[in-house]
């Protein structure tokens, strides 16, 4: 069961090939990270000539990838980000060559960081816990606004990502090049979909102050904790050129709600305004709550790429089907609730 | 005929559940069973709803590829029709178009198969609708198809609901 296991002795023989004077390697450990459903991450412990090293390794899924991206656009995202400010797992090398796949799928290898993507007590409701989310999502946000600050055309995120033609024509853009993207591997028509991206087109805001890096899905769940401090913000598979705003519609359980509850009413202008010192750039709650809509949009995007690997049959993970059904479904109905399809009492 | 299979697929559901998913540790295989489970739930509330979800999305979709044909054809000359003439004949073909043969059973994937065609079909009247709000979207009849359309929307994602979100509980991974 190929497709269970990482061939330890094609890996090894990868790291010899890429690691510099690495003569003697073994491959003592390989475990499969649990979560994550869009690609596979594995932790490898390995002894490089007597050392041991820890390494991060990725790759898709024996189908493809349940994002619309290629496996390589998540690599060369990391290797723009190599010696910014942006703490990152270092990436290593891109394994292509046909005699070291594994399993016939490529894969891209990184240092592993020490850490965790969870914070205990992170959850815990009692309020001794709020100062912990308080300080955890400040922490983010100054994470963040490096990102959003990173001077992205001289690092050469434009020849990865198709830039807005401005700030002002972002989120137009962005639908359209969704759109796209859509139509380049759709199997079946969704009439839902179509009806709610006029929607999207007549709402876009126009009054983005830039657009910069963005790094797609992000908050808890998506970066690496040591001590309570993020070390590394990890899974950049949905980077792209955006207006800032977008990232605060990706981030996951670090936002705090408008009253502040469980963030000892620290609330959502509070962190807005400490983001604005930190980076200078103005997240409006309006842009936030539109380009949660144009979550949606993505979210449909991915959930139905996950349906190809099953109508073509090459692959048959549990996930998948259930990104491909549930997902698909919460995706329709974001787009149809903001489009007012669900309304009884529809106005047009 | 007894049990069914829903009651055969119920079972199984429940059997494992209680059973296998509550030994199963190893993180990455938990996480796969929480997600199985959810998925014989989801089979289970398609077996059920979705023939008649499916029959009642046909007759709705065909109310509203009629409504856009009447639409088309009393458009006054001289108006900018966009693409809509243009998609006149297909969808005459959509509704006209035969999906069983005689004495075939009208299977779920026989009767899915109608449905895609007529959705796809649907699809580019939207679009084609959303291109022409511009130039027709004064009269009133374009705003009572668009409603139409919207309202035929909205009960299929109704529908669907009760396999793709109520169908689905606790844990997904």
């Amino acid at each position: 069961m190929p497709e269970r296991t990482i061939e330890a002795e094609r890996f090894a023989s990868s790291i010899k090939t890429h690691l510099v004077d690495a003569r003697d390697v073994k491959v003592l450990e390989l475990t499969k990270f649990p979560r994550g459903v869009s690609r596979e991450t594995w932790a490898a412990k390995v002894l490089v000539d007597g050392e041991e090293r820890a390494f991060s390794i990725r790759r898709d899924l024996p189908g493809g990838a349940v994002q619309p991206y290629p496996l390589r656009l998540e690599f060369d995202t990391y290797w723009r980000l190599k010696g910014t400010e942006v703490p990152i797992a270092e990436p290593l090398w891109y394994e292509d060559d046909p005699n070291w796949l594994l399993d016939g799928r490529e894969f891209y290898v990184r240092d592993r960081v020490d850490g965790h993507w969870d914070v205990p007590g992170f959850e815990n409701p009692a309020p001794e816990f709020d100062k912990l989310r308080r300080t955890l999502s400040q922490d983010h946000l100054g994470k963040l606004a490096l990102v959003h600050s990173l001077d992205w055309q001289s690092l050469g995120f434009g020849e990865l990502f198709e830039a807005p033609a401005s700030a002002s024509t972002a989120a137009l853009d962005r639908i359209n090049q969704l759109e796209a993207l859509l139509a380049s591997f759709q199997i079946e028509p969704l009439p839902a979909v179509t009806e709610s991206l006029e929607w999207l087109r007549d709402n876009a805001p126009t009054d983005a102050p830039c657009i910069c890096l963005c790094k797609g899905t992000n908050g808890r769940g998506e970066e690496v904790f040591h001590d309570g401090k993020i070390v590394a913000m990890s899974d950049w598979e949905e980077a792209c050129i955006s207006d800032p705003a977008n990232d605060f519609a990706h981030m996951q359980e670090f936002l705090p709600p408008p009253d502040g509850k469980h963030f000892g009413g620290w609330g959502r202008q509070d962190a807005l305004d400490f983001y604005h010192e930190l980076s200078g750039i103005e997240i409006t709650t309006e842009r936030l709550g539109y380009y949660r809509v144009l979550r949606s949009l993505e979210m449909v995007l991915f959930s139905h790429h996950s349906a190809l690997p099953l109508a073509r049959g090459t692959d048959h993970l549990a996930r998948l089907a259930w990104v491909a059904t549930e997902m698909l479904y919460v995706g329709q109905v974001g787009l149809a609730d903001a489009a007012g399809l669900l309304s009884e009492e529809d106005s047009r | 005929m007894r049990p069914r299979a829903d009651e055969v697929l119920h079972s199984a559901i429940w059997s494992y559940d209680t059973y296998v998913v509550p030994e199963v540790e190893e993180p990455f295989a938990k996480s796969i069973a929480l997600t199985v489970g959810n998925l014989l739930r989801h089979v289970n509330a398609r077996l059920e709803h979705e023939g008649q979800a499916i029959f009642d999305d046909i007759t709705e979709m065909r109310a509203c590829l009629a409504a856009t044909r009447s639409f088309v054809a009393e458009i006054p000359p001289g108006r900018d029709h966009g693409t809509l003439p243009s998609l006149s004949d297909r969808i005459d073909q959509a509704l006209g178009a035969s999906y069983l043969e005689p004495g075939q059973y009208p299977s779920l994937r026989l009767i899915t198969n109608e449905a895609l065609a007529l959705r796809g079909i649907l699809d580019e009247v939207i679009r084609a609708l959303q291109a022409s709000r511009k130039a027709l979207g004064d009269s009133s009849t374009y705003g009572g198809l668009r409603r139409q359309i919207r309202r035929c929307l909205r009960h299929q994602l109704e529908r669907q609901k009760v396999w793709d979100s109520d169908a689905l509980s606790g844990e997904r991974r």
